[in-house]
């Protein structure tokens, strides 16, 4: 079950289950089923009841997170307010949902149990919920790319030996905003690398750059994240851009970045091609290690986070 | 470090020749030096300003940009690439990072041609390009004063 603050449902016709605890300590019961209109004086009065939290449970987690979006993104009547409260839930949940279906891993359960935590940390830090959240209006497709490849990102570095929650922390909200030079790239309609004129081509190009510029002058972001955002597309070899770096130039974020990025770039539906299964992806990456990936990093995240064994000949 | 206001326009040869270089020019770049003239503006770039091929020195003075990049004052030797009204390409032994804004020295003769009044520039870095282990092009673009990041930061946040 995932909690949802009575304020931040809307008053609409859901289409998920809602849960709440009838009496404070005991297990949620059904509360509305989904379709059953919800009207404003209905979460008043739970409120006035005391009732704070309502319950969504995890098999509508996908609904959910839809009907959130459509919340936020296309009502403008939506106060600003709200709308935050709301897309600090549906983080919540897309960061809960990417994290789960992999606990029967040892590693898989040890970041579980942190991934409730962590992620209510990263919906507190109010400049990346806000940076995450006009990243998801304009393209909600993004925003997904972005949570997942934070959650590889944790737990690619924690397979690594980061232990440390401030540093994991660190990490993850600089890969939640590593794609963030994308929203000013209108894309509308069109995915395909072929179908974009050479001016949206050379601003998806600069994505990197214009991260950073965006975000080195909030005084907010550590060097670690910035490098994140502005490295994430070098590749060890040099044949990557904007700079073209080498191997230890690239900052080691940036190498992990790059990793869970491709991984999860290639395993998801996108317009482009069709999804690589886990097995060719990770033979993408094991063929990739040394060129496109730093060698040790690849092999952690092949054989330590998939116990894969790699086909190549070292 | 030297004092800018101190810095006095026939001195400012000097201190270029006075720095040492750093820069390791890779086997692509070996005939760096070898040619000098117009550029031809080509149809795909949109530049304001025709750039006149540079191959000289100049100085570059570090100056600290961001909060999170700390940078001592101190001068370097760079090789100049090519230059126009609006900007600057350039060879440096390390890599510098877009808005970062620094002074410049240019050689006197060749810049006069092309700006008329200055040597001593404020530049702005747009773009960085590693071309080999102590080799970086960068590209900047004049600006007429440093802008106060500290005030905007402080705005943005
Ligand atoms: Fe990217
Ligand atoms: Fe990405």
């Amino acid at each position: 079950m995932i909690p949802i603050p009575v304020d931040a449902v809307p008053a609409s016709s859901l289409n998920f289950d809602l849960y709440f605890e009838r009496e404070r300590g005991a297990a949620p019961v059904l509360y509305r089923k989904r379709w059953h209109p919800l009207e404003q004086a209905d979460l008043e009065r739970l409120l006035k009841r005391g009732v704070q939290t309502l319950y969504v449970p995890s098999v509508d987690q996908e609904a959910f997170r839809e009907q959130m979006f459509e919340e936020v993104c296309q009502d403008e009547t939506v106060s600003p307010e709200r709308r935050y409260k709301v897309l600090r839930d549906v983080n919540r949940v897309v960061f809960d949902m990417a994290f789960r279906g992999r606990e029967s891993e040892d590693l898989m359960s040890l970041l579980s149990s942190l991934a409730p935590q962590l992620a209510f940390v990263i919906c507190r830090e109010d400049l990346v919920v806000r940076d995450l959240f006009s990243l998801m209006e304009h393209d909600s497709g993004i925003y997904t790319h972005c949570v997942n490849v934070a959650v590889y990102c944790l737990i690619l570095a924690a397979a690594l030996g980061m232990t440390d929650m401030a540093e994991l922390e660190e990490l993850a909200m600089g890969a939640l905003l590593h794609d963030i030079g994308k929203r000013h790239v209108q894309l509308a309609g069109t995915k395909q690398m072929s179908g974009l004129t050479r001016q949206q081509r050379e601003q998806l190009q600069r994505h990197p750059t214009v991260g950073f510029q965006e975000l080195v002058l909030r005084d907010q972001y550590t060097w670690a994240q910035l490098m994140v955002v502005y490295q994430h597309h070098e590749r060890i070899d040099g044949q990557g851009s904007p700079v073209g770096s080498v191997e230890h130039e690239i900052h080691p974020w940036a190498r992990i970045c790059a990793i869970a990025d491709v991984f999860h770039s290639i395993t998801s539906d996108n317009a482009v091609r069709a999804p690589l299964t886990i097995e060719q992806a990770l033979n993408v990456i094991d063929q990739q290690a040394g060129a496109s990936f730093d060698r040790e990093i690849a092999k952690c995240w092949n054989t330590k986070v998939w116990k894969k064994t790699s086909s190549r000949k070292s | 470090m030297l004092e800018h206001e101190s810095v006095e326009k026939n001195e400012l040869a000097e201190i270029v020749n006075r720095l040492r270089c750093e820069i390791e020019l890779p086997p692509a770049l070996e005939d760096f030096f070898d040619f000098e003239g117009i550029l031809p503006t080509t149809a795909d770039e949109r530049r304001r300003f025709a750039r006149m091929d540079l191959r000289s020195f100049g100085a570059l003075e570090y100056r600290q940009t961001f909060p999170v990049l700390p940078r001592s004052s101190c001068w370097h030797r760079i090789y100049t690439k090519d230059l126009s009204r609006g900007g600057l390409c350039f060879l440096h032994s390390e890599q510098l990072f877009p808005m970062e804004q620094m002074h410049v020295i240019l050689p006197a003769e060749t810049v006069k041609t092309v700006l008329p009044r200055c040597e001593r520039m404020i530049i702005e870095i747009r773009r960085c390009q590693r071309r080999g282990p102590r080799c970086y092009e960068i590209g900047a673009c004049f600006i007429s004063s440093f802008r106060d990041l500290a005030a905007e930061i402080a705005s943005a946040s």
